[in-house]
C-alpha cells in the first residue's frame, strides 16, 4: 500500500524535510512520475482494503472515473513542481507534496471515511501555500480559508455517520439526495466545488498564495469535489441549475476584476460550472464531458495561472492596470498565456473545445435547452475574462512602460510543456478519450461544429473590437469588488460590535428594572407585615365564615369533578 | 532610474519572437487586423445560408444564430459588468489589513530582473534584420 500513489506523496513530502537542498526539487519531479506508473502499475480494482473494527476501508480504488482524475493529477503535481523548480521554501515544498498526495487519496478513495480523511488533507496542507506568503493579510486569509475548508469536511463526517446510520455501510458510491446524511455530503461536496454562495473562499484564498502556490492551488481541491459529485451524485438534476448559475455570474466578476489571479480564479468557477452541468445531466455522454473537461481545464488554467505567476515573479504585481506591454521583452510567456486563453475559450484545435463540446452537446440532447443556452452564453464570456482579458491588458494594451525579464528557464519549460498538452489534445483528441469512464463515439470535429464555435468566438471578439473603438469595454480600475463574502468579511463584523452593546445595555436595564420591583415590593411586604399594618389586624367573625364557605365550596367542587 | 533604463530598450534589442508581434504598435496594421476579423465573421456568417447545420435546440438552426448569439453576449456581459462595478466596487484598502488587496507581494518571493537586451543580441547574431 506504500506504493500507492497518494502514499507515494506522502513518503516524498516527509523526506523533502531530511535531505539536502539540492535533491528536494529534483525528488518533487520524481514522485509523480512514480506516482503515474503506480496508478498505471496496480491497474484497476480495489486495492488496499482493510477491516477495521467491522468497517471495509477500500484505500486505493482505481476504476474508470477515478484514473484519469488521477493521471491528470499527477500530470498536474510534476509540471508545477517544475514551475516552482527555484523555490527555496521547505514549508512550501512539503506543503505542495503533501496536497497533491491528499488529493489523489481523495479521488481514489473507496468509501466516505477515508475519503473523509483526505479530505480534510487537503484542507490542512494547501493552507501553508497560502500562510507561505508571510504576510499578515495572508495569514487571515489563509485562516478563511482553513475555516471554510474544515467546515466542509465536519458537514462530510455528519453526513457520513448519519448515512452509515440509516444504511449501514460506509462504501461511497452514488449516494443521490435521498436523506439528511446525503444532503449533508453534497453540501461538504458543493463547499470544495466552489457552489454559488458558497464560492468566495476560492476567489478570496488563491490570489493570496505564492506565485508557485496559486498554480498548487488550482488543479486540485475543486476537481477532487468535481469527481467526488460524478461518483456521489451523477444525474442529480438540481446539479444541472446550479451548474448553470455557476458559469454565468463569475463572469461579470471576472470582467471588472484588476487582480488577474482572481480573475483567473472567478475563470475557474465558471469552468466548474460546465463540470457540475455533466454530473448533473448524467448520462455517460455528459460525464464523459465533466472528466474530459475536468483534464483540459487542469492544463489551460494551470498555463494561466503560470503565465500570470510569470510576470508577477519578474514585475511584483498581477494587477491588470499596473500592467501591459510586456509582450516585448516576455514574449515566450505571452505565447503560452494566448496559447491557454485559445484553450479555455474552447477555439477549434485547442483541447477546451473537444472537452467543452460533449457538456453542450449532452444539455441540448437532453432537452436542456435554457440550460444550453446559458452554457452558449457562458462560452462567449470565457472569452471575454480569460480569452482576451487576461492576455490582452498583460502583453499588450496600453504600454505600462514596464520591461522585466523574460520568466526563467524552469518556468518557460514548465509552460511551454503545458502549452504543448494543452494544443496536443485539442488536435489529437482520441488520446484523452481512449481514457474516459465510458466509450466514446463522438465526433468534435465536424464541419458544423467547427463553424458555429467559430462563428461564436469571432463574432465576440468583433464585439470586444467594437466595445474597446466605443469606448465601452471597463477600464481597469485599482478597485476591490465585493461579493457574497461581504456578509461574512464586512457585514457581520461591523455590527457585531452594535450587538454586543445592545445586548450588554439589555441585561443592564433589566437588572436595574428588576431591582427596582423588587425593592417597591420590600416597601409594600413591610407596609403589610409591619405591627401596624392591615395584615396585623385580628379577623372578624364574618370574614372567618366567609372564609370557610368557600374553602368548602372549592372542597365540593373538586370532589364533584369527574375522575379528580 | 529604473525608468530610465526601461525606455533604453529599443525595438532593435528584442527577440526575434518579440519582434513578430510589434505590428500591434502600429495603427493601420491594427487595423488592417480588424478587417481581416470583419471579414472572417462576413464568411462565416454566410456560410450559415450556405451550409445545413445540424442542430438539437431550438432556433440553434436559423441562420446567424451563433453569430448573433457571440456578438450580444459578449456586449451583454461586458456592459452588464460595467453596470454591476458600479454598485460593488470598493477602494483597494477596503478589506485591508484582513486582505492582500492592497498590499506589495513580499520581495523575498519575487524575482525582479530588467530586460537585458545585450545578452540576447548575442544569442541573435544575423537575424537583426
Amino acid at each position: 500500500m506504500l506504493l500507492s500513489a497518494p502514499f507515494l506523496f506522502l513518503i516524498a513530502s516527509a523526506v523533502l524535510a531530511f535531505i539536502p537542498q539540492r535533491l528536494r526539487a529534483p525528488l518533487m519531479l520524481v514522485t509523480p512520475v512514480l506516482a503515474l506508473i503506480s496508478i498505471i502499475g496496480f491497474g484497476t480494482g480495489n486495492h488496499g482494503v482493510l477491516n477495521i473494527l467491522n468497517f471495509e476501508l477500500v484505500l486505493y480504488r482505481i476504476d474508470n472515473l477515478s484514473f484519469p482524475f488521477g493521471v491528470i493529477f499527477c500530470i498536474a503535481a510534476f509540471l508545477a513542481s517544475l514551475y516552482a523548480w527555484h523555490v527555496r521554501d521547505l514549508t512550501q515544498q512539503v506543503a505542495t507534496l503533501g496536497y497533491a498526495g491528499a488529493a489523489l487519496g481523495g479521488v481514489f478513495a473507496g468509501d466516505l471515511v477515508t475519503l473523509f480523511i483526505w479530505w480534510e488533507a487537503t484542507a490542512i496542507t494547501s493552507v501553508f501555500l497560502i500562510f507561505a506568503r508571510g504576510t499578515p493579510a495572508a495569514m487571515a486569509t489563509g485562516m478563511r480559508y482553513l475555516i471554510i475548508q474544515v467546515l466542509s469536511g465536519v458537514l462530510l463526517l455528519a453526513g457520513l455517520l448519519m448515512h452509515f446510520h440509516d444504511t449501514g455501510s460506509i462504501a461511497f458510491n452514488h449516494l443521490g439526495l435521498q436523506s439528511t446524511g446525503t444532503w449533508l455530503i453534497f453540501i461538504a461536496f458543493g463547499i470544495k466545488c466552489a457552489f454559488p454562495l458558497m464560492h468566495n473562499w476560492l476567489q478570496d484564498a488563491y490570489p493570496a498564495a505564492t506565485v508557485t502556490g496559486t498554480v498548487v492551488l488550482s488543479a486540485f481541491t475543486t476537481k477532487m469535489a468535481v469527481y467526488t459529485l460524478a461518483r456521489g451524485y451523477a444525474g442529480t438534476e438540481m446539479l444541472v441549475y446550479i451548474g448553470a448559475v455557476m458559469t454565468l455570474f463569475p463572469i461579470f466578476f471576472a470582467e471588472i476584476e484588476n487582480d488577474l489571479r482572481r480573475v483567473l480564479a472567478y475563470s475557474l468557477n465558471n469552468q466548474l460550472g460546465f463540470m457540475v452541468v455533466g454530473v448533473g445531466i448524467g448520462t455517460e455522454l455528459a460525464l464523459n464531458g465533466t472528466v474530459a473537461h475536468a483534464f483540459s481545464h487542469i492544463l489551460y488554467k494551470s498555463l494561466l495561472f503560470m503565465s500570470v505567476g510569470a510576470v508577477l515573479y519578474r514585475t511584483g504585481t498581477s494587477k491588470a492596470s499596473e500592467l501591459g506591454g510586456l509582450y516585448r521583452t516576455m514574449p515566450i510567456t505571452m505565447v503560452c498565456c494566448v496559447i491557454g486563453a485559445m484553450a479555455i475559450s474552447a477555439f477549434p484545435l485547442f483541447s477546451g473545445f473537444i472537452s467543452k463540446s460533449l457538456i453542450l452537446d449532452a444539455a441540448s440532447k437532453n432537452s436542456y435547452y435554457v440550460v444550453w443556452f446559458c452554457l452558449v452564453v457562458a462560452s462567449a464570456g470565457v472569452l471575454s475574462h480569460s480569452g482576451i482579458k487576461i492576455p490582452f491588458f498583460t502583453f499588450f494594451a496600453h504600454d505600462s512602460g514596464k520591461r522585466p525579464a523574460e520568466a526563467p528557464m524552469h518556468m518557460r519549460i514548465a509552460m511551454i510543456i503545458t502549452a504543448f498538452l494543452c494544443v496536443f489534445i485539442g488536435v489529437f483528441p482520441g488520446f484523452l478519450y481512449s481514457i474516459l469512464p465510458h466509450e466514446v463515439s463522438y465526433k468534435p470535429y465536424t464541419f458544423s461544429h467547427v463553424l458555429t464555435q467559430m462563428q461564436l468566438l469571432c463574432f465576440a471578439l468583433l464585439a470586444f473590437v467594437y466595445l474597446m473603438k466605443v469606448g465601452l469595454h471597463p477600464h481597469e480600475l485599482r478597485r476591490v469588488n465585493i461579493d457574497s463574502d461581504w456578509v461574512y468579511r464586512k457585514g457581520i463584523p461591523s455590527i457585531l460590535p452594535g450587538v454586543a452593546a445592545s445586548v450588554i445595555a439589555l441585561n443592564t436595564r433589566s437588572r436595574e428594572w428588576a431591582l427596582k420591583r423588587l425593592e417597591r415590593l420590600g416597601i409594600q411586604v413591610a407596609r403589610y407585615a409591619s405591627p401596624t399594618g392591615p395584615l396585623a389586624d385580628g379577623w372578624g367573625v364574618k370574614a372567618m365564615v366567609g372564609a370557610v364557605v368557600v374553602l368548602m365550596f372549592a372542597i365540593l367542587l373538586f370532589n364533584l369533578w369527574p375522575n379528580a | 532610474m529604473k525608468n530610465d533604463s526601461q525606455k533604453q530598450v529599443s525595438d532593435d534589442s528584442l527577440t526575434p519572437l518579440a519582434k513578430r508581434f510589434l505590428w500591434v504598435e502600429s495603427a493601420d496594421k491594427v487595423r488592417l487586423a480588424i478587417y481581416i476579423l470583419a471579414g472572417l465573421c462576413a464568411v462565416l456568417f454566410i456560410l450559415d445560408f450556405v451550409v445545413h447545420r445540424h442542430a438539437y435546440a431550438p432556433n440553434e438552426n436559423t441562420p446567424g444564430f451563433y453569430a448573433l448569439t457571440g456578438f450580444l453576449a459578449f456586449s451583454f456581459i461586458v456592459l452588464g459588468a460595467g453596470l454591476l462595478r458600479k454598485l460593488i466596487a470598493k477602494p483597494e484598502d477596503y478589506y485591508a489589513p484582513n486582505a492582500v488587496d492592497a498590499e506589495d507581494y513580499p520581495e523575498e518571493g519575487l524575482n525582479r530582473e530588467e530586460f537585458a537586451p545585450d545578452e540576447i543580441v548575442e544569442n541573435k547574431p544575423g537575424s537583426g534584420s
